[in-house]
């Protein structure tokens, strides 16, 4: 089944956790495409059920609790939810790989940096020691660490958090994978090291010609960096679509939320921020209808009973609301002069 | 090593040993290893060059931690060890229990070739007392026997130091695995893994040695001991053999799929697989059939039993003993060490590079378990030579004429009143290497993890 020239391609992807608590259903009815060496945003409040999307998608949930219950996975040919684990093994970190949140705890603090990063170079690629050693080296200076050769024998302590991001955007570019899954790659840094970070991912991709999937919950991130964006809500899809058509245009309730709550320091200032009301809801016990009803300014009757349509507004613009096609017609005001009632 | 040759080299400067460190690591495994094929062709010489192997063991190590201070690397080893050159009583504990070490070693085989002085030698008078004071001729005077007792302190004192570093060994290599694979797997394995070790754990070690010395003990255990170096040898031979015979044999097939078709493949392919059973069959019975005649283990049991006598497969049943009670304490930190974890992000990390859980386990998760599992290992060993001592002198353990502390303090107190020297000897460096060895523990557990100390 090779799909019209996307490489990565999920559909109707299920993945449910069994707690004591009931089935947590994390994601549920997933799809979207990636096609190579496009970047693909995925935004959403903790819990929406992103993170979990792309552990799935590396076959990584921990199992149990966790089970891909539905759906289908496939990446270049290969359907990622059949395929056995050794062979799955093969394709992480060599063709799919993945930067996590923290990197103050995804290195190994036992390990020189040297270890970890020939680790995966001897694992997929067969080097020997050294040819492995001199790529990490390579790898290091490819992402801007000065010094290369000698920062490579020392440990993640000796690192700040941005270097050792750094070291974990080497760590899992340095098999050349297709596909690249940054988790939050920026939450845990400041600002000035969240720009240099996001311009390396943005020239290595451009240089590399790896896809990327960039998960956040900063709209500001994924503005710059994205060609189109999800936007999660309790385990779904709530709007997808194009970056600058979501920006300019969107068709959900939840996503002008979503963007209004993003500070601007430029008209906001002395005012009251704005947040969207309520949180999120418990993925356990989801209320019949709309998960979003209860934080929803336009909430009527009918987001209470019954689940909204995952309505196609244009080619690659879905929202899924029952008031999607208003929403969207009310969005082409520009947001600014929008006043305060409407939303 | 690798990481090694690369440190010094950025490292530069430094002494002699910091520089050279990899060319003296090789040297001195050279020289291990022709001392081993020497002594298993010399076996007339044994006890020296069992001495010299031991020697340049102790000094690979010392060679190991002086390059450890030298080095300019920040590693979690090099700091601990600058740490603890800091701690007064664990550098003495330290330097104790090393030339407690080297006197064990070397001791026996200097009095036997300088003065004559052999631990088991039984002097031939027929005086009715053969216990002497110390004096010039025997510095720490006879046992009851008449045996030097200086001899027999030393000798003992490499049984018991044998005892608590085999023992420790066993438990690290037992413990730190079967804990490691339990808490990594959790769920139902780790349940049930953790269920056998209670089990075990419910029943009295005494017992367990005791029952294993009545039913191994006696003439059963020379043949025991005798098997082991059959199995080992057998097993060898199956795991090197095996999968060349099945490379041989895939080699073969591939081979023939490119010239023959049908019925003649599969035809070859019978013949093939038949003559591949043949050969397994082979060499499976090459390494454990036939035992005393043609095969590799039988060869290795037959030089072996020769030299075991009983008192000596004694002493390795008790090895055996104490290694199987003192892994699960380890087993069960080393657990409590992965739940905690395994969680962690890196580990998520290292996953989704694709690495295996046998990587995982061993490379990721045992390195950052270590901390706890030195500090335990380093106060199992006197706890373990305590329980030999103790059993020893209940006459459980090491029996004449073998010696440990244990047994001859047991032998001394018999005559205390009139010999006290014989109970004083193996009881006085029984207690200072047993200090030395929990100040050294108390010292490292302070060095690998600074924040717990209590002052």
């Amino acid at each position: 089944m090779t799909q019209n020239g996307s490489l990565l391609s999920v559909t109707d992807l299920k993945t449910y956790f069994n707690t004591e608590d009931g089935v947590v259903r994390a994601v549920d009815g997933v799809s979207f495409e990636l096609k190579k060496g496009e970047t693909l945003g995925i935004v959403g409040e903790s819990g929406s059920g992103k993170s979990v999307t792309n552990l799935s998608v590396m076959r990584l949930i921990p199992e149990p609790p966790g089970k891909i219950v539905g759906g289908e996975i496939w990446f270049d040919d290969i359907d990622i939810c059949a395929v056995p684990m050794d062979e799955m093994r093969k394709i992480r970190g060599r063709r799919m790989a993945m930067i996590f949140q923290d990197p103050m705890t995804s290195l190994n603090p036992f390990l020189k940096i040297s270890t970890q990063l020939m680790e995966v170079t001897e694992l997929h690629l067969g080097h020997t020691k050294k040819q492995a050693y001199d790529h990490a080296v390579r790898m290091l200076k490819t992402v801007g660490i000065p010094d290369a050769e000698i920062r490579v024998g020392n440990y993640p302590h000796e690192f700040s958090g941005g270097m050792r991001q750094r070291v974990m955007i080497a760590m899992a570019l340095s098999c050349d994978p297709e596909l690249l899954i940054a988790d939050e790659p920026t939450t845990a840094l400041d600002v000035t090291i969240q720009a240099q970070i996001l311009e390396l991912i943005k020239d290595l991709k451009a240089r590399m010609g790896t896809s990327v999937i960039l998960i956040t919950h900063d709209l500001g991130v994924v503005a710059g960096m994205t060609e189109k964006i999800i936007v999660m809500y309790a385990g779904r899809i709530f709007e997808q679509a194009p970056t600058k058509e979501l920006f300019a245009q969107p068709a959900n309730p939840y996503t002008k939320g979503l963007l209004r709550s993003v500070p601007d320091p430029a008209h906001e200032q002395g005012k009251e921020l704005y947040q969207i009301p309520g949180l999120p809801p418990d993925v356990a016990h989801l209320p019949p209808g709309c998960p979003f009803q209860e934080r929803c300014y336009r909430v009527e009757d009918i987001c209470r009973g019954e689940f909204p349509p995952f309505v196609q507004i244009n080619e690659s613009h879905h929202s899924l609301c029952h008031f999607a096609e208003e929403v969207y017609r009310e969005s082409s005001v520009p947001p600014t002069t929008q006043s305060t009632e409407t939303l | 090593m690798n990481d090694e040759t690369r440190n010094a080299a950025i490292d530069g400067g430094g002494s002699f040993v910091g520089r050279h460190r990899v060319l003296v690591a090789d040297a001195l495994i050279a020289v291990v290893a022709i001392i081993s094929v020497w002594m298993l062709v010399r076996t007339d010489r044994s006890d020296i060059a069992i001495a010299l192997a031991f020697d340049a063991i102790f000094l690979f190590a010392l060679v190991g931690l002086i390059s450890l201070q030298t080095s300019r690397s920040e590693s979690l080893g090099a700091s601990a060890w600058r740490r603890l050159l800091k701690n007064r009583l664990a550098v003495v504990g330290l330097v104790i229990v090393a030339l407690m070490f080297l006197t064990v070693i070397n001791g026996p085989v200097l009095l036997d070739y300088l003065l004559g002085l052999r631990p088991d030698y039984i002097p031939a008078q027929g005086d009715l007392i053969n216990s002497f004071p110390p004096s010039w001729q025997h510095l720490l005077g006879t046992d009851e026997a008449g045996r030097d007792l200086l001899a027999r302190v030393l000798q003992g004192g490499r049984i018991s130091l044998m005892v608590g570093i085999i023992s420790t060994v066993v438990s690290l290599a037992v413990g730190v695995t079967y804990g490691a694979v339990a808490g990594y797997l959790g769920g139902a394995i780790d349940n049930v893994m953790m269920r056998i070790v209670d089990i075990i754990y419910a029943i009295p070690y005494i017992l367990i040695v005791i029952v294993l010395l009545k039913v191994f003990g006696g003439s059963n255990t020379a043949s025991l001991v005798a098997t082991l170096p059959a199995i080992v040898a057998g097993l060898v031979v199956i795991v090197i053999g095996v999968p060349v015979a099945v490379a041989l044999y895939r080699g073969a097939v591939e081979f023939l799929q490119m010239r023959l078709f049908g019925y003649t493949l599969w035809l070859a392919k019978f013949v093939l697989g038949l003559a591949e059973a043949i050969i397994l069959a082979a060499i499976i019975r090459s390494a454990f059939v036939n035992i005393g005649s043609m095969s590799l283990g039988g060869w290795l049991s037959d030089k072996y039993t020769a030299s075991f006598d009983q008192s000596l497969s004694q002493i390795f049943l008790l090895f055996f003993a104490l290694g199987l009670v003192s892994w699960l304490t380890m087993a069960r930190v080393v657990r409590g060490q992965i739940l905690s974890l395994k969680n962690q992000e890196f580990v998520l990390a290292a996953r989704a590079t694709g690495v295996s859980a046998i990587g995982i386990i061993f490379k990721h998760l045992i390195p950052n378990a270590l901390g706890p599992v030195v500090v335990y290992a380093t106060l199992t060993i006197p706890s373990v030579m305590l329980t030999e001592a103790f059993l020893s002198f209940l006459g459980l353990g090491v029996q004449a004429p073998y010696a440990s502390w244990g047994s001859l303090a047991s032998d001394g107190i018999k005559n205390i009143a009139i010999f006290p020297w014989q109970l004083i000897a193996p009881a006085v460096t029984m207690a200072l290497t047993l200090f030395s060895l929990n100040f050294l523990g108390d010292g490292i557990r302070d060095a690998l993890d600074p924040q717990t100390r209590k002052f």
